[in-house]
């Protein structure tokens, strides 16, 4: 694993969560990764924070199981940049991903005396 | 996510491989890019171009990493890793060329030989024979010791085959077997009797089929009725005659053909390929034996092999107490005193005197294997040696440990994998050309193929070769890295120096080993080329007579007569001369003979030598000197007193202190006077006790046997037996020409066996000792790098090029003088396995040992003398050169 920098202010996303985000990131519009770490990053005001080392592994892997495609295109900057769209597939594990990551919050806020 | 969507993905990737790499950069490229667009902007242009890059490049991580990830990901890593080896392993293959080029024919060689003789011991010897519960089934031979004062029996006195009458006998008493049969085999003219299309022709029980326990392909066999006299005439024909001469005919069954110009119905066809002595020639037709009263395949004449299929519930030594019992009860009245029976399996039979040579050959094999290996191990971690520096580097540039042992084993299994493919290759040709220069004397040897299971497990030893010796230096290597910071590990170099020159020590010992036995075999093969008379330019001509020599020998002689004359008035001819047991053909005769003056006691055996009638030019013609005396001459004629010559060794036996000439003995009642002393020859295959012989003239002598031509030619052979043909065929009617030998084929077919072990362990051995070489060379040249620096030190301060040779050729010389002489006591020991097979030489002979001695240490002085003088050569300065 690359180093992981820890700070006050940015935290590591949570284990599991990375693939969730990046796939309703992708719900907004068809992006490159650079676009997607910019909206992440943008939305959280800075306290989330994105290694581009671990986008682009996470995004092989989800494409590698269907959930997104991508394809060549040329982006405002003139350069030819790499867009990733999530499929059907993608959109119906984003469900499963986050009503099972809001019972996970849901029963952690219980234990913590908090809901 | 279905399978379908994996596959496409999969596909995808695959068709992308190479693509899918450049789209990671570029996107990589493109993130980039747009980080350093952004960190110049956050900075408000206070910031430098490359500034911008750097920070762009630590916001995004380990990219590196990132990607080898995603190659991960996409199943593409292993790919790339294999691809990346090999790519990197022949650019290492082809700096290091010779290398490569050594350790891939060394193990072709070794993978080679050991597959082509095993195939050769696998068809002769291990696989069963093509019958069901074949190791039941037992060669039956009766033991008539009085055959053993008889020296032209006394090899077959164990062996003595059956006659019709004891077949029944025993058949019908015997109790061990389930069932026993006999046959035998000779020839017969097939056919029209005048067109002399000589076919092979069985003579079997009706039992043997069931005894075998297989089936005639169509039709059917012989009924035990077929085997009584004046039954009407049978034959089952062979599959491939039936396929060759009848096309297949679906109508064969009942048709009729001419054996010996007697008409047999066929009955039925044997299966294909039924060849149940595995001589490769596959009998053309069986007829019942019994049916017919004369002959080879007669009744009354011992000519039948047993065979028989043993109980389960009975052992093998049982049997032959019981068989032999069965054979004296059978044999009762018969005066020839039959001890008993000798039993073997079929195929330990068949085997018999095949097994053990080809053994040998096996094991020689085996042992140029194991050399070959050995090599391959001293090569690798030479390389290994003079890759340290190398590997260093690469670690320190961040090369895992895993990833480097996978490199040199993909390095490894790869020339192993090279060479095996080239040795399947080597087996391939060496095979066929094994099995075509083979005597056909071994079984089975028509069935030798390399097969896949033999290729599979040569490819299993090579690849093993490949990994076990690639692997442990690679291990090495890869642990003296941990150990130490940047110069080399004094003791591990040691120890690996240590390895190295262990490693060839045996490969010496092991090679001296297989030298002493060539030597041994080279010396013995001089030894059996001598016969006592020369064999170039000589022509044994077979005849036929139609008329029986026995029952008109006059009628015979005179035609014999006729013959030579007109034989010596054609141009290619130099002489010609008839005789009985023409040296080195089928057969041989012996008589029994008294001597003059030696009274016996009367339970001594009469002394028995081989006969032979000749015409007086033989001695002239076959090149055989008269020693003492004369050879008796055309004076020597049926009214004039009957005279003989004798062999030497037949004078030194009888007369061991006295000259013959002068003496006189006595054969079938007549007494002879010895005239003169032939040297000795060998006639049927060299051996240590030349053949006791006598001679006596045609003239004089009762004819036993059809007397051949001996033909001495002036010019080409081939014309000469053409003519020879021509001549005999124009003039005389009554005489047919059978075939005609050169003498030296007939030598040549004599020592077949012998010149195939001779040669292929003289090449064993000499590969042996090029591998020897070879390893050595290995060892004196990895020796002379590591220590570069330190000769170009010792020529610094003032070593003198002769003293700096010295070291490098004394410190690999170590390894070759100590296993040279443990490869001495081996060589003592291991080659007693081929005593039988040494003649004219002791297995001890020390100038053989000599030999191998001094041929192995000019072959080391010659391989380290290259590496010693290379570091004469060396210069500090350049030694400082190549570390800074």
């Amino acid at each position: 694993m690359p180093a992981k920098r820890s700070g006050e202010t940015k935290s590591d996303v949570l284990k599991g969560t990375l693939e969730m985000l990046v796939l309703h990131t992708l719900t907004i519009q068809p992006m490159h990764g650079y676009a997607i770490i910019q909206h992440i990053k943008r939305l959280t005001d800075d306290a989330l924070h994105i290694e581009a080392g671990s986008l682009y592994p996470a995004l092989e892997r989800l494409e590698k199981k269907g959930w997104v495609t991508s394809r060549w295109e040329d982006s405002p900057t003139g350069r030819r940049a790499r867009y990733y769209t999530v499929t059907a597939a993608g959109r119906r594990q984003l469900g499963k991903e986050v009503s099972g990551y809001e019972r996970a919050v849901w029963a952690i806020a219980r234990v913590l005396n908090r809901a | 996510m279905s399978l379908i969507d994996v596959v496409r993905y999969r596909m995808r990737i695959l068709l992308r491989g190479a693509s899918h790499a450049r789209e990671l950069d570029e996107e990589l490229a493109h993130h980039l890019e747009l980080g350093t667009a952004d960190a110049k902007a956050a900075a408000g242009g206070a910031m430098s171009d490359d500034d911008a890059r750097l920070s762009a490049r630590r916001e995004f991580g380990n990219s590196t990493y990132s990607n080898e990830e995603r190659r991960t990901i996409a199943g593409l890593a292993l790919l790339d890793a294999v691809r990346q080896d090999v790519r990197f392993i022949v650019r290492v293959f082809r700096r290091r060329a010779a290398f490569a080029a050594v350790t891939v024919a060394t193990i072709a060689l070794g993978i080679g030989a050991a597959t082509s003789i095993y195939s050769v011991a696998d068809a002769v010897l291990f696989r069963p024979l093509p019958f069901p519960n074949a190791e039941r089934l037992i060669a039956v031979w009766l033991e008539r010791p009085s055959w053993k004062s008889n020296p032209g029996l006394i090899k077959r006195w164990d062996r003595g085959t059956l006659s019709l009458p004891l077949y029944r006998g025993w058949r019908a008493a015997q109790t061990s077997f389930d069932d026993v049969a006999v046959w035998t085999t000779g020839s017969a003219i097939a056919g029209d009797p005048n067109a002399a299309d000589e076919v092979t022709l069985g003579s079997a029980s009706a039992s043997l089929l069931p005894v075998l326990g297989i089936h005639v392909e169509r039709g059917s066999w012989f009924a035990e009725s077929d085997e009584a006299i004046g039954a009407a005439p049978v034959a089952v024909m062979s599959h491939e005659t039936w396929a060759a001469r009848f096309v297949g005919d679906p109508s064969i069954v009942g048709r009729v053909v001419l054996l010996d110009g007697v008409p047999h119905t066929i009955i039925g066809v044997m299966p294909r390929g039924f060849d149940l002595d595995r001589s490769g020639t596959i009998v053309a037709y069986w007829t019942a034996a019994g049916r017919d009263t004369g002959g080879v395949t007669g009744r009354t004449s011992f000519a039948f092999q047993a065979i028989g299929r043993l109980k389960p519930t009975v052992s093998l030594d049982a049997a032959t107490a019981e068989s032999g019992r069965s054979f004296q009860a059978a044999m009762a009245n018969d005066d020839d005193r039959v001890k008993g029976a000798a039993l073997a399996t079929l195929h330990a039979d068949q085997t018999r005197t095949v097994r053990r040579p080809l053994l040998i050959l096996l094991a020689a094999a085996g042992l140029l294997l194991l050399i070959a290996c050995i090599n391959v191990a001293t090569l690798l971690m030479g390389e290994a040696a003079s890759r340290e520096h190398e590997l260093r580097t690469r670690s320190a540039l961040g090369a895992s440990r895993p990833r480097l042992l996978r490199q040199l084993l993909t390095e490894s299994i790869l020339l192993a994998g090279i060479g095996a493919a080239v040795g399947a290759a080597v087996a391939y040709f060496a095979t066929k050309l094994i099995v075509r220069s083979a005597p056909a004397t071994i079984p089975g040897l028509g069935d030798v193929r390399v097969d896949l299971r033999v290729l599979a497990v040569a490819l299993v030893a090579a690849v093993t070769t490949g990994v076990l010796f690639g692997l442990a230096p690679a291990l090495a290597l890869t642990r003296s890295r941990q150990g130490m910071g940047g110069g080399a590990s004094n003791s591990s170099v040691r120890g690996r120096g240590r390895a190295q020159r262990s490693l060839v020590a045996a490969e010496v010992a092991l090679s001296i080993v297989l030298l002493v036995a060539a030597g041994l075999l080279v010396r013995t093969f001089d030894n059996l080329s001598s016969i006592g008379f020369r064999a170039s330019d000589l022509l044994v001509v077979s005849v036929r007579l139609r008329a029986s020599p026995y029952t008109d020998s006059t009628h015979a002689r005179a035609l014999y007569a006729d013959i030579m004359r007109r034989l010596r008035t054609v141009p290619g001819v130099a002489a010609a001369a008839a005789t009985t047991m023409p040296p080195f053909s089928t057969g041989s005769s012996t008589t029994s003979f008294e001597v003059e003056g030696h009274p016996r006691s009367h339970d001594a055996p009469t002394p028995i030598a081989h006969r032979r009638a000749t015409s007086p030019e033989f001695f002239a013609t076959a090149g055989i000197s008269i020693i003492a005396g004369r050879a008796y001459s055309d004076a020597d004629r049926g009214d004039m007193p009957p005279v003989v010559v004798v062999s030497h060794a037949l004078a030194q036996r009888e007369w061991p202190n006295e000259s013959a000439v002068g003496k006189r003995i006595r054969v079938n009642g007549v007494w002879r006077t010895i005239v003169g002393v032939a040297a000795d020859i060998e006639t049927e295959r060299p051996s240590a006790d030349p053949p006791e012989t006598f001679y006596a003239p045609i003239e004089q002598l009762m004819l036993r046997a059809t007397p051949s031509l001996l033909v001495r030619t002036r010019a080409d052979a081939a014309e000469a037996a053409a003519e020879i043909r021509r001549v005999i065929h124009d003039v005389e009617s009554d005489v047919t020409v059978n075939r005609v030998d050169r003498m030296e084929d007939l030598v040549a077919a004599s020592l077949a066996d012998d010149r195939l072990r001779t040669e292929l362990i003289a090449l064993f051995a000499a590969i042996a000792a090029l591998l020897a070489a070879v390893g050595t060379y290995g060892v004196a040249a990895t020796s002379a790098a590591r220590r570069t620096r330190e000769m170009a030190i010792r020529v610094a301060v003032g070593a003198s090029s002769g003293s700096i040779a010295r070291l490098i050729v004394g410190s690999a010389a170590k390894g070759v003088v100590f296993g040279a002489a443990a490869g001495l006591v081996l060589a003592q020991l291991g080659v007693r396995v081929l005593a039988p097979y040494v003649y004219g030489v002791r297995i001890t002979d020390p100038t053989v040992y000599a030999a191998v001695g001094l041929l192995l240490a000019l072959t080391t002085l010659g391989a380290t003398w290259i590496p010693a003088r290379r570091a004469t050569r060396v210069r500090l300065v350049d030694t400082l050169a190549a570390d800074s």
